[in-house]
C-alpha cells in the first residue's frame, strides 16, 4: 500500500514538474503560431506521459492495441485512443517542446538555468516513476548531477558575460565534441 | 496450499542490450540542447547537455551476452480455480536488476510476483478453465546497475493440465438390482452384510450367533436374523461435449466436464465400478474399474475431452465391457446433438437405466432490428423443439433433469435418490 501510495507521490510531483518547466519556459506569453503551436504540443505531451506514468502505476500498461476487425468504430477508437499514451515518447516531445520555446525567446541565461533545473528534475522523476525504484537509486549518480548542473551554472555565467557572442565558434566547436560524445555513450550498447 | 513445484532445465539465453528509455531521454536532450545552442549561438544551451551526458557516463560497461533462466513449475495438475505458481531464477546478469511479467493466455488470472528466496522468484495465477493448455510468456527484463541499458527476454512456460472444478455430490443414486459384486450398498439379496433383513426360521447349518432370542421365545420355535448382501455396482458417466455453447466458464461443455468429475470422483469413494464414455471430437472411453488409478485415468480424459467437432461414432457400437450389462447410465449433455439423441434412444431398448443431466444454459439470441420478430419466432421454434427431445425421452423411460451448474448435483438428482432407480 504505502509502495502504491509513493509510486503516486512521484508521478504527482512530475506532474507539477512538467507544468512549471511548460509556464517557465512559454512565459511571458507572446504571440506567433509557432509558439502557439509549440506551447498546445507541450500541453499535450505533459499531459499523455502523466497518463503514460498513471497507467504503469495503475498496472493497466497496454502495449499496441488489439484491435478486431469485427469492432464498431467507436470502440477502435477508444481503443485506439487508450493505446496512445504508450504509442509515442511523449516525454522526450515535451522536453524538445520546452527547449524549442526557451529557445524562442530573446537571450535570458538565468532563466534558462532555471529551466535546465526544472527539466533534469523532471526527466530524474519520470525515471523513478516509470521504474518502480526509490530516490536510493539516485545516491551513486548524485555527485555526476551535481557536476552537470555545475557545468550548467558555468554555460550560464558565460553567456552572461558580456561580449559572450565573440566565442561562439568556440562553442560551436564544443557543441560538436560534445555531440559525438553523445553519439559514442549511446551507439555502441 | 501451493503443489510441489520440481525446477526444469536452466538454459541460457542470448541477449541483446540497448539504450533504456531513461537514456533515450537523456540523450534527446543533450543532442537538442547541442543543437539549439548551435543554431541560436547561446551558450547556456550547451549547459543543457552537461547533467544528461554526465549521467550517461557510467552506463559504460561491459554487459553480459546471455542469461540463465530457470522455470520450475508443479509436477502435478491443479485444479481450476484455484491459485496456483511457478517459480523462476535468473542468473548471470551481475549487479543489475532483473523485473519479470507473465504474459498469461486468457484462461489465466494473473496474480503477483513475489521474491521466494535463493534467487527464486514466486509468481502466483489463477488458472479459470480446465484442460492442458498453455500457461504464457515469461517475460524478464534485465537493466544495468544506473537503469541506461536493458534487455529483454521471452521464454515460454510450460503447459500446464488443469483439472476441471469437480461439481459437489454428496448422495447416491442406487439401483434396485446390484451386480454380485462386493460392495457398500445394500442389496435386496440376503448375504453377510450388517443391514438387518429379517427373521426366519432357524435351519441345520445355521451360525447359533445369529439366533434371534426375543422371537425364538414368542414363536416357540429357533428363529434366525438374517442380513442384505451389499454389493457394488456399475456406473458409466456419459459426458457430452461434441457441442459447447454458452459463455466461457458456465458453458455446456464446462458444467459437463465438472459435473462427470464430481460423479466419478463421489461413486469412486464410495468403491463402485465408474467408467466414461467421452462424447466429443472422437468417441473415447474409459471400461468402468475402481481404485485410484481409475480416478486418475477418469480425470486425465475428463481433462483431455475436446469438441467441437464431427459426429463421432454411434454409442451402439461400445462393447459390454464398456457399458457393462445392469450398469447405471448418467449422462451430461446439452441434448443439442441428434446422434447422441438417436444413442440414448439405443441403449435404452438395450436396458440399460438411463438418467441425463441437462446442462444446457444458454438458448439463440435475440434478433436485432427488422429481423428481431423474426428471430423471436425461431427462438419460440427452437424452444419447443428442446421441449419435444426431452419430452421424447422421458416417454421412453429416460428422465431428464436440469443442472444449473451453480447449485450441488444432489438437487436435480434429489427424486432418484429417496429409492433405488429400477432396472433390468
Amino acid at each position: 500500500m504505502s509502495r502504491q501510495a509513493s509510486a503516486w507521490r512521484i508521478i504527482a510531483s512530475v506532474t507539477l514538474l512538467a507544468a512549471a518547466e511548460v509556464a517557465w519556459a512559454s512565459l511571458p506569453l507572446g504571440g506567433g503560431l509557432l509558439r502557439g503551436l509549440l506551447l498546445a504540443g507541450a500541453i499535450c505531451a505533459t499531459v499523455m506521459s502523466v497518463l503514460r506514468l498513471a497507467m504503469t502505476a495503475a498496472g493497466n500498461d497496454e502495449g499496441s492495441p488489439d484491435l478486431g476487425i469485427y469492432d464498431w468504430p467507436g470502440a477502435r477508437a477508444w481503443r485506439w485512443l487508450k493505446a496512445l499514451p504508450a504509442r509515442l515518447p511523449w516525454a522526450e516531445l515535451l522536453a524538445v517542446a520546452v527547449l524549442v520555446l526557451e529557445a524562442l525567446h530573446p537571450a535570458r541565461p538565468w532563466y534558462t538555468v532555471v529551466l535546465i533545473f526544472l527539466l533534469t528534475a523532471f526527466l530524474i522523476g519520470y525515471h523513478l516513476a516509470e521504474s518502480g525504484a526509490g530516490l536510493s537509486m539516485l545516491r551513486p549518480q548524485l555527485p555526476l548531477l551535481l557536476a552537470g548542473c555545475g557545468l550548467a551554472v558555468l554555460c550560464a555565467a558565460a553567456a552572461a558575460l558580456p561580449g559572450a557572442g565573440a566565442g561562439a565558434g568556440w562553442l560551436a566547436v564544443l557543441a560538436g565534441l560534445a555531440a559525438v560524445i553523445v553519439a559514442g555513450l549511446a551507439l555502441p550498447v | 496450499m501451493t503443489p510441489l513445484l520440481t525446477p526444469g532445465q536452466r538454459r541460457e539465453l542470448p541477449v541483446t542490450w540497448q539504450l533504456s528509455a531513461h537514456a533515450r531521454r537523456l540523450v534527446t536532450v543533450a543532442v537538442t540542447g547541442l543543437l539549439i545552442a548551435v543554431i541560436t549561438r547561446r551558450p547556456e544551451f550547451a549547459g543543457l547537455a552537461a547533467p544528461a551526458l554526465l549521467l550517461l557516463l557510467p552506463g559504460r560497461g561491459q554487459p553480459p551476452a546471455s542469461l540463465g533462466v530457470q522455470v520450475a513449475t508443479t509436477s502435478g495438475p491443479v485444479t481450476e480455480g484455484e491459485p496456483t505458481a511457478i517459480l523462476v531464477r535468473v542468473s548471470g546478469y551481475g549487479d543489475g536488476q532483473v523485473r519479470l511479467a507473465l504474459h498469461a493466455a486468457t484462461w489465466i488470472t494473473p496474480g503477483e510476483i513475489t521474491a521466494a528466496g535463493d534467487g527464486w522468484w514466486q509468481i502466483t495465477f489463477v488458472p479459470e478453465r480446465w484442460g492442458a493448455r498453455p500457461v504464457g510468456t515469461l517475460e524478464v527484463v534485465v537493466y544495468d546497475r544506473w537503469r541506461l541499458a536493458d534487455c529483454r527476454v521471452l521464454t515460454s512456460v510450460p503447459p500446464l493440465t488443469c483439472y476441471p472444478r469437480a461439481a459437489r455430490l454428496d448422495s447416491l443414486i442406487v439401483l434396485s438390482k446390484l451386480p454380485p459384486r462386493l460392495g457398500e450398498h445394500t442389496s435386496r439379496l440376503p448375504g453377510e452384510g450388517i443391514e438387518f433383513a429379517g427373521v426366519r426360521e432357524f435351519v441345520p447349518g445355521d451360525r447359533q450367533r445369529r439366533i434371534n432370542w426375543p422371537a425364538t421365545t414368542r414363536r416357540g420355535t429357533l428363529q434366525l436374523n438374517t442380513f442384505t448382501a451389499e454389493r457394488a455396482q456399475t456406473i458409466v458417466i456419459l459426458m457430452d461435449v461434441s457441442i459447447d455453447v454458452g459463455e466461457a466458464g458456465r458453458s455446456s461443455s464446462d458444467l459437463a466436464v465438472r459435473a462427470a468429475a464430481g460423479t466419478a470422483a463421489r461413486y469412486l469413494a464410495a468403491r463402485d465400478r465408474v467408467g466414461l464414455i467421452s462424447y466429443g471430437r472422437q468417441l473415447t472411453w474409459i471400461s468402468p474399474a475402481g481404485g485410484r488409478r481409475q480416478a486418475d485415468r477418469i480425470m486425465q480424459l475428463i481433462t483431455a475431452a475436446r469438441g467441437p467437432a464431427y459426429p463421432p461414432e454411434m454409442l451402439a457400437s461400445l462393447s459390454r465391457d464398456t457399458l457393462p450389462p445392469g450398469g447405471l447410465i448418467i449422462v451430461f449433455s446439452p441434448l443439442l446433438s441428434v446422434r447422441l439423441i438417436e444413442g440414448l434412444r439405443a441403449l435404452r431398448e438395450r436396458g440399460f437405466a438411463t438418467i441425463v443431466v441437462d446442462v444446457l444454459t444458454a438458448e439463440p439470441g435475440a434478433g436485432l432490428g427488422r429481423h428481431r420478430a423474426m428471430a423471436d419466432l425461431a427462438r419460440r421454434i427452437w424452444r419447443m423443439e428442446q421441449d419435444a427431445i426431452r419430452f421424447s425421452l422421458r416417454e421412453i423411460g429416460i428422465p431428464v433433469v436440469y443442472w444449473d451448474g451453480r447449485s450441488p448435483l444432489d438437487e436435480p438428482l434429489a427424486r432418484f435418490l429417496r429409492r433405488p432407480v429400477v432396472n433390468r
